[in-house]
């Protein structure tokens, strides 16, 4: 076993948890903590969301290694299995190899079937509407909104559309969407079904994680996913608006 | 009697929508009821202190806190991170709708209207993210005081990976 096998563990483990969304504070102990229970010691750690560096000093030799991470969906499952794994690392239960082998496997985990995601976000959607004071009729249009809404979005993400363009193109789906099944059915109210459905899109966790990260002085990372956060809300509210205005200039006249 | 019964329907909403939210996030299935429960715990409060302080600020950071707390004490019993649990439970507070309404102001040129909703979203995601940070300061002490024998019998391992 050589320091570089140690570090390249932690960083695996240490990205996976990155990408599924962990806190960076919660990272950087995490890779400390595997390092350490390999004996290393002299453990340094800077870690950012956009990219993690780290050295270690075992047996004599000091590696440093570089890893650009990039974001992915949130993944709750990968977080508590690695948090797992690195306990049972400190107690030195799996070895180095049975370890990378175990983290093949979290990072393997994907997400819940489409089927469900869409089901769920209508059911969150109209719940959502509920709770923000929305009619019985506007909810159920709100679950609608919500499961097609995330049913493009599933799709559109297989073709490759990814980042700014899905968050426009959600905007613009939950404002079409709503406009029209209320008008096709004749009732709801749509403020009421935007406001409940658009909670599947806006990044609030992303902004409140940013402040969160801010006050723990990782200022490199609160500032990077505040910006994240804002250009997702500018694309979902550009999308709804943009419908909005097309929308009210076939009825005549404009916003 | 009524807002009562209003209260306990909207603690049954926010349970639902934040255990949506869970599969979203691919939560663990054992973490789920927990973090709905927390999210739920989070809404119920926001209302009722709503009424009391008639601040929307003031109101969500109680409900954070509350929520917070809940998933600091969950996470311990339970043994799991407590990301698991905090971040689906803080999802009936954040601040969706107001991102979304000093957005659409800004593009009507209401810039009137797009400031007062942008400060107040800001000040709502800082309430919740102090009300984080404050709740870990009210367990940890909470921690320190009552726990003191038992810490010191295992050896200080204790509590390892629950922050």
């Amino acid at each position: 076993m050589k320091a570089i096998d140690i570090l390249e563990l932690a960083m695996y483990a240490g990205r996976i948890m990155l990408e599924s969304g962990a806190e960076v504070y919660r990272v950087e102990d995490t890779v400390a903590r595997i390092c350490k229970s390999f004996g290393a010691s002299r453990i340094e750690c800077t870690i950012t969301v956009t990219g993690m560096d780290a050295s270690i000093c075992y047996q004599g030799e000091t590696v440093t290694l570089i890893q650009r991470v990039r974001k992915k969906e949130i993944n709750l499952t990968k977080i508590e299995r690695i948090n797992q794994l690195s306990r049972d690392l400190a107690q030195g239960e799996p070895d180095i190899q049975k370890a990378k082998e175990l983290l093949d496997e979290i990072n393997a985990i994907r997400s819940y079937k489409a089927v469900w995601l869409v089901l769920f976000s209508g059911i969150s959607s109209a719940f959502f509407c509920f709770m923000f004071k929305g009619r019985i009729e506007s909810s159920i249009l709100a679950f609608f909104t919500g499961a097609l809404t995330r049913l493009v979005l599933i799709l559109l993400a297989k073709a490759g559309f990814t980042g700014f363009i899905n968050d426009l193109a959600g905007g613009m789906l939950i404002s079409f969407f709503s406009i029209s099944l209320s008008s096709f059915f004749n009732t709801g109210n749509i403020n009421e079904i935007i406001i409940g459905s658009i909670m599947i899109l806006v990044p609030g966790v992303a902004i409140t994680n940013a402040i969160l990260d801010i006050f723990h002085q990782d200022y490199i990372s609160g500032t990077v996913k505040a910006v994240d956060a804002l250009l997702t809300i500018v694309a979902v509210s550009a999308g709804v608006a943009i419908v909005f205005s097309l929308s009210n200039m076939f009825e005549g006249g404009f916003l | 009697m009524s807002t009562f019964i209003n209260l306990l329907l909207n603690f049954f909403y926010a349970f639902i929508a934040t255990m949506c939210f869970c599969i979203l996030f691919r939560c663990p299935k054992r973490a789920v009821p927990y973090a709905g429960f927390c999210g739920a715990l989070a809404w119920f409060t926001y209302l009722l202190f709503l009424t009391a302080y008639d601040s929307v600020v003031g109101a969500t950071f109680t409900g954070a806190l509350a929520a917070s707390l809940a998933s600091r004490f969950i996470s311990r019993f339970k043994k799991m991170p407590i990301t698991i649990t905090l971040l689906p439970g803080i999802i009936p507070l954040v601040p969706g709708a107001g991102m979304y309404f000093t957005m659409i102001s800004l593009l009507q040129e209401d810039y009137k209207n797009a400031v007062y909703k942008g400060t107040e979203t800001l000040l709502v995601a800082t309430a919740i993210a102090s009300a984080v940070i404050i709740a870990a300061s009210i367990y940890n002490l909470f921690d320190s005081i009552f726990n003191k024998n038992r810490r010191s019998k295992k050896d200080g391992s204790v509590a390892e990976g629950e922050e």
